[in-house]
């Protein structure tokens, strides 16, 4: 299972070189839509943070919190494309960043059941909030659909893959792994927002 | 059938793995190069990675909670430093307390000392303070800051995660020795750099 889930993660960063050559309409913007969250280190944060923390809630929690992500993404990302725009989405996410991660770290196992679900519909909407999917270069229906669709793949690979992860873990020998993992996600939260309000004082 | 899934999805790892190697190296500036500088900072620096790994290994002496709240409380406390570093706070006497950072808990290893979780807690995070302000000292310079930021956290909690392998020995009498070894050694590392030997 842990090596299915490496090898879909390395499969999504492999596919960055291919993003110049797609050959199929609408394959760029889903290509640039899968790598979006991947490469936008607030996302990226957000999501394992959210994946490590539905991966150590009982497994009936789950499905409502990986349900969540999903709508919050499509209302987020619906709300940009019907001309909505925050600018603080960005600073939202690291600051939330911080909740999961500390969740993950030190009370994922003890999280009322409406947490998750609540947790991961926001992730899911400010990541839609902060992605503009009608930027793709591929003109008509086709772009940003797949745009969208490249997002949606990209947000459940990150979550999905560190759910999995995280489950695994704690029924092994590295059961503290998620709990240390949560750390280093607020710990890279911290020290994003300390960079961001740096570069606003200069 | 696990048989084929198994390798078939390690023969894709690594064969994803080396495909990636090429525009690691060769595009250092942007987000593989400062992720990888910033990986590279705490592993290259001997005197942080011994401090590192021996708080893994007290963590594993300890046992839980002590086991993961040691390598939570590190990257906190680390990021907290960090932070203040980027914000341009200054912090004397940084090199020294790395140094003894090492030392200390070397010793704590080495005698197998079990102190209130508290107080693990606090002379972890006091330590921390250093090694974080060392690293955060450089975040603004790197290509990358933000994957900078990413690398060194995400290398500072392997080292972290070693030295709790390192310590699921104590639980073995021949692996107390070595546990308690290591912990020598990494003292006197930790005393070459505070002499200046290192």
């Amino acid at each position: 299972m842990i090596r299915l889930a490496l090898a879909t993660a390395v499969l999504a960063l492999a596919a960055g070189p291919v993003a110049a050559h797609g050959g199929l309409p609408g394959g760029a913007g889903f290509l640039s839509g899968l790598l979006h969250p991947l490469v936008a280190i607030e996302h990226l944060i957000l999501l394992i943070g959210v994946g490590l923390l539905a991966g150590q809630c009982p497994p009936s929690g789950r499905p409502a919190g990986f349900a969540a992500v999903g709508v919050g993404l499509l209302g987020g990302l619906g709300a940009v494309m019907a001309g909505v725009s925050w600018t603080w989405a960005g600073g939202a996410i690291v600051g939330l960043a911080v909740v999961a991660g500390g969740l993950a770290a030190l009370a994922a196992r003890r999280q009322p059941k409406w947490l998750l679900p609540l947790l991961a519909g926001m992730a899911g909407l400010l990541v839609g909030l902060d992605t503009d999917a009608t930027t793709t270069a591929t003109a008509g229906f086709a772009g940003p659909v797949a745009q969208v669709a490249g997002v949606l793949t990209g947000v459940y690979l990150i979550v999905l893959d560190a759910a999995a992860l995280a489950a695994f873990a704690i029924r092994s020998a590295a059961s503290v792994a998620p709990r240390v993992a949560g750390s280093w996600i607020v710990a890279v939260a911290l020290l994003l927002l300390s960079l961001s309000l740096s570069s606003v004082a200069r | 059938m696990n048989r084929i899934n198994r390798a078939l999805s390690t023969a894709i790892i690594v064969v994803m793995l080396s495909a990636l190697a090429g525009p690691a190296t060769a595009h250092t500036g942007g987000i593989i190069g400062g992720f990888q500088s910033g990986f590279l900072h705490p592993v290259t620096g001997v005197d942080h990675v011994v401090a590192m790994v021996a708080v893994g290994m007290w963590g594993g002496i300890l046992g839980r909670p002590a086991l993961w709240l040691l390598p939570v409380t590190f990257p906190l406390a680390m990021a907290i430093s960090g932070a203040a570093a980027v914000a341009g706070f200054d912090l004397g006497g940084v090199e020294t307390m790395i140094a003894l950072s090492g030392v200390v808990l070397g010793l704590c290893v080495l005698l197998a000392l079990r102190p209130p979780l508290w107080a693990a807690m606090t002379l972890v995070a006091v330590f921390a303070v250093f090694h974080g302000y060392a690293h955060g000292k450089e975040l603004p310079e790197a290509a990358n800051p933000s994957f900078y930021a990413m690398g060194f956290v995400v290398a500072t909690g392997l080292l972290h995660l070693l030295g709790i392998a390192i310590g699921y020995l104590w639980q073995w009498r021949a692996g107390q020795v070595a546990v308690r070894a290591a912990g020598g050694a990494v003292a006197i590392a930790g005393a070459a750099f505070l002499t200046g030997l290192a």
